[in-house]
């Protein structure tokens, strides 16, 4: 399974790569495949592409305010979720991705 | 039983055979036991242990914490801090209201700032900041984040305390495990700043973590160095590891906090696999 996702939050300079990493961390503890888009105080990092979103089989935005370039991501199925859910508990919202896709 | 930590930044040689000998050879008569810490990754062996000590694979002037329990320590502690201080550096373990030091192997991008709740609470704090406060012991989060905004900037402070009043507004900081992380970008701070607090009893930082003890208020100017912002995001990226946490609500001293978390505000390296 491969997953998408982007985490921002409205400072920029902890949360949003801490959820990041939160998110690889527990992605990988259920054997998906991820790659994170950080919209943070250094910029977009790790950009996902069209293709990238395309060959996706879940998308994720993890964020507390609105994120650029979102209309990447208009024509898919995109779960949303806050920052604060992503660091309390990160297996539970793989979780429940992997249910609303499935 | 008591607990001691010696913290310290290993010298030019890092850490060599003869100096794990010479710390064994102070620590011999120990009632107890004795563990080496190496801080960035937390890897910990008995320092008894020669050769595991040396796998830890030290740096020079990597930071480091000898861990000692068992009874009747003083006498040994004592003598191997001053053998320690002929090849490294003591961080100490003292009381120090606040901090600002330059020393090269902190983050020199961070103004530091430590004291502890309650002192500045029943002292300073009566007088100075919260002049109409009928009950100077009581400490909550909204007068932790006025005092945070007032050693940021007494002339700003008042636009500082809102910025972090409205970040806790959007979720709270606090990051479980005991330890709050108050953070802004703010067009009034002049230079990076960390103001750290701690205090022996539980603060409530209206979360469902269960109140903090140590709060580590990261402020940084608009615009920021990458170098800043950088260090602000390894720390944060640590304090999703509850070992780390845990390590840190340990110290209360200023000196300690200051060198462990500029240690975790550096990029961390990956543990090299122990073979079995």
């Amino acid at each position: 399974m491969r997953m998408v996702a982007v985490t921002a939050c409205p400072t920029g300079i902890a949360h949003t790569y801490m959820a990041a990493e939160a998110l690889i961390k527990s992605a990988a503890s259920f054997g998906i495949q991820i790659q994170v888009e950080t919209q943070g105080a250094m910029g977009i990092e790790n950009q996902l592409t069209h293709q990238d979103i395309h060959q996706a089989d879940l998308i994720l935005i993890a964020s507390d305010i609105n994120i650029e370039n979102a209309e990447r991501f208009q024509q898919y199925q995109v779960i949303n979720t806050t920052i604060v859910e992503v660091l309390t508990d990160p297996n539970k919202v793989i979780q429940d991705c992997i249910k609303q896709t499935s | 039983m008591s607990t001691i930590r010696i913290t310290l930044y290993l010298g030019e040689s890092g850490l060599t055979a003869w100096l794990i000998k010479g710390i064994n050879q102070r620590l011999r008569d120990i009632q107890g036991a004795a563990e080496l810490i190496k801080i960035d990754t937390l890897q910990r062996v008995n320092v008894q242990h020669q050769l595991a000590a040396l796998s830890l694979a030290f740096k020079p002037f990597d930071l480091c914490q000898i861990f000692l329990i068992g009874e009747n320590l003083q006498t040994q502690v004592e003598a191997l801090k001053l053998y320690l201080q002929q090849y490294c550096v003591l961080v100490t373990d003292t009381y120090t209201a606040t901090i600002h030091s330059s020393s090269p192997m902190y983050n020199d991008n961070f103004q530091f700032h430590h004291f502890s709740v309650p002192n500045k609470m029943s002292a300073k704090h009566r007088y100075h900041i919260m002049p109409f406060a009928k009950d100077a012991t009581i400490v909550d989060k909204a007068r932790i984040l006025k005092l945070i905004a007032k050693m940021a900037s007494i002339k700003h402070y008042k636009k500082i305390e809102v910025q972090l009043i409205q970040r806790e507004q959007l979720s709270s900081t606090d990051m479980a495990g005991g330890i709050a992380l108050p953070h802004i970008v703010s067009e009034y701070i002049d230079q990076p700043m960390m103001i750290c607090l701690t205090s022996k009893t539980v603060i409530d930082w209206q979360s469902a973590h269960g109140g903090v003890t140590h709060i580590v208020a990261l402020l940084l100017p608009k615009p920021c160095t990458k170098e800043a912002i950088l260090a602000v995001r390894h720390l944060a990226v640590n304090l999703l590891n509850a070992d780390k946490k845990q390590f840190i609500t340990y110290h209360y001293m200023g000196d300690q906090l200051q060198a462990i978390l500029a240690c975790f505000m550096r990029p961390t390296e990956q543990p090299i696999e122990q073979s079995p």
